[in-house]
């Protein structure tokens, strides 16, 4: 069972036990196909998805005593 | 024995005497069978715990200041009860721990009436009679409580509970009984809530319920206490908070969290429940459905609950999901005291 917290970017909190196993591109469609992404338009929305994977990837893969600092 | 003792033993000592000189082998047995009968300093029972000494620290019991109901079966460890501030952490622990093991701790107890009766009596003898207690008087008791209407709905659910009791003290004394080498509530048989008054004169019981214990012996011989402290009263029972379904684009579910008694938590609490995980199930299949993001969304006081798309597109017309909120604990935690979160079931268009 994954007990890793789940990493918020800009105020989402995004499952990466769910994303954390898909590639890059299939999460960031996944992300934008579910409605959780910010911006007006499919542009910004997808960027937003590009840009939030990285840091919550980032977030997440961080040794649990590196996060707890 | 007849062959034996007269109704005029000292007329027919005599013979008495004579016939036992004449005993046989099985009279001999007869006797002694007899001798053990009338022995009767040897039927008490060597575990017998009667005396009547004080003990040199021991308390009397106080006005009610609050019950503690529990889940039926909850026990604290002797770790719990090896010091009073463990046993507060536990209690405070198990106040917002999951339904079956949980305590509902209530202080603001303002009445309390012993509904106990006297135990049943009858009349024994034949020629002389006498008046001994035949059945125990089953301990009953009437609480008023600092009750409101959504409160009261609540804790009227109690008749359908299965629970255990505390009973606590002005002194902070916490009773209960003993199960093993654990500190046990008293079984409940019955918890009865009144309906709410209208406020009179008297306005005490305007919110009360009634609880019958189910086994006196819990009650009058094995009843053990705790003295605690007033760090108890931090221990605080919960408010239901109903998730409510306000608008759905797909899986992407913006849901309102509603305490009871109509306060919306979103405004007071804002991103400390977003960043709690919440989880849901498809109640079509009882599997799970995966929740990928939550988000506070404070232009409508509510929150996104974003569930898998390809799930979600997957589920027929009519197909259930229930989103849960985090729990007591993690609410708890998060320092989103005291709340229950009650899940919505959204269902696809």
């Amino acid at each position: 069972m994954n007990t890793k917290k789940n990493p918020i970017v800009d105020g989402v909190q995004i499952n990466m036990a769910h994303f954390g196993a898909m590639t890059k591109a299939e999460a960031t469609k996944r992300m934008f196909d579910d409605g959780m992404c910010i911006g007006k338009t499919e542009k910004e929305k997808k960027e937003w998805a590009d840009k939030a994977f990285d840091t919550a990837k980032a977030e997440y893969d961080k040794p649990a005593d590196e996060v707890k600092k | 024995m007849s062959k034996f003792i007269k109704t005029n033993r000292y007329h027919f000592a005599p013979k008495l005497v004579s016939r036992r000189l004449r005993m046989t082998g099985n009279d001999f047995a007869k006797a002694a069978y007899m001798a053990d009968l009338k022995n009767l300093a040897n039927c008490a029972s060597p575990d017998s715990i009667f005396n009547v000494g004080i003990p040199p620290c021991d308390l009397a019991k106080k006005k009610i200041k609050g019950v503690i109901f529990a889940d039926k079966g909850v026990r604290f460890s002797t770790g719990d009860t090896a010091t009073v501030a463990a046993f507060i952490a536990a209690v405070k622990t198990k106040a917002a721990a999951a339904r079956g093991g949980r305590v509902y701790p209530m202080f603001d107890i303002l009445n309390f009436e012993d509904s106990t009766g006297d135990p049943s009596t009858g009349s024994v003898g034949n020629l002389s009679t006498a008046t001994i207690v035949t059945n125990d008087a089953v301990p009953a008791f009437r609480f008023g409580y600092n009750g409101t209407e959504a409160r009261h709905t609540r804790v009227s659910a109690m008749a359908g509970a299965q629970l255990d009791m505390f009973i606590v003290d002005d002194q902070w004394g916490v009773y209960g009984t003993v199960d093993g080498d654990e500190f046990a509530g008293f079984s409940v048989l019955q918890a009865y809530p009144y309906t709410s008054k209208f406020i009179t004169a008297d306005s005490v019981n305007q919110y009360s319920f009634r609880v019958t214990l189910a086994d006196i012996t819990e009650y009058r011989d094995n009843s053990v206490y705790i003295v605690a402290n007033s760090g108890l009263s931090a221990a605080a029972g919960l408010v239901n908070v109903q998730l409510k379904e306000l608008s759905k684009t797909g899986g992407a579910v913006k849901v309102l969290a509603i305490a009871d008694g109509g306060t919306n938590l979103e405004p007071i609490y804002t991103t400390a429940i977003s960043a709690l995980t919440f989880t849901a199930t498809n109640l079509e299949t009882g599997a799970a459905h995966v929740v990928t993001s939550v988000a506070d969304a404070p232009s409508d006081d509510a929150y996104l609950v974003t569930l898998d798309s390809t799930a979600w597109t997957a589920l027929s017309s009519g197909d259930r999901v229930q989103i849960n909120g985090p729990s007591a604990a993690a609410l708890s935690a998060a320092g989103v005291k005291y709340f229950e979160f009650l899940p919505v079931i959204v269902t696809k268009p």
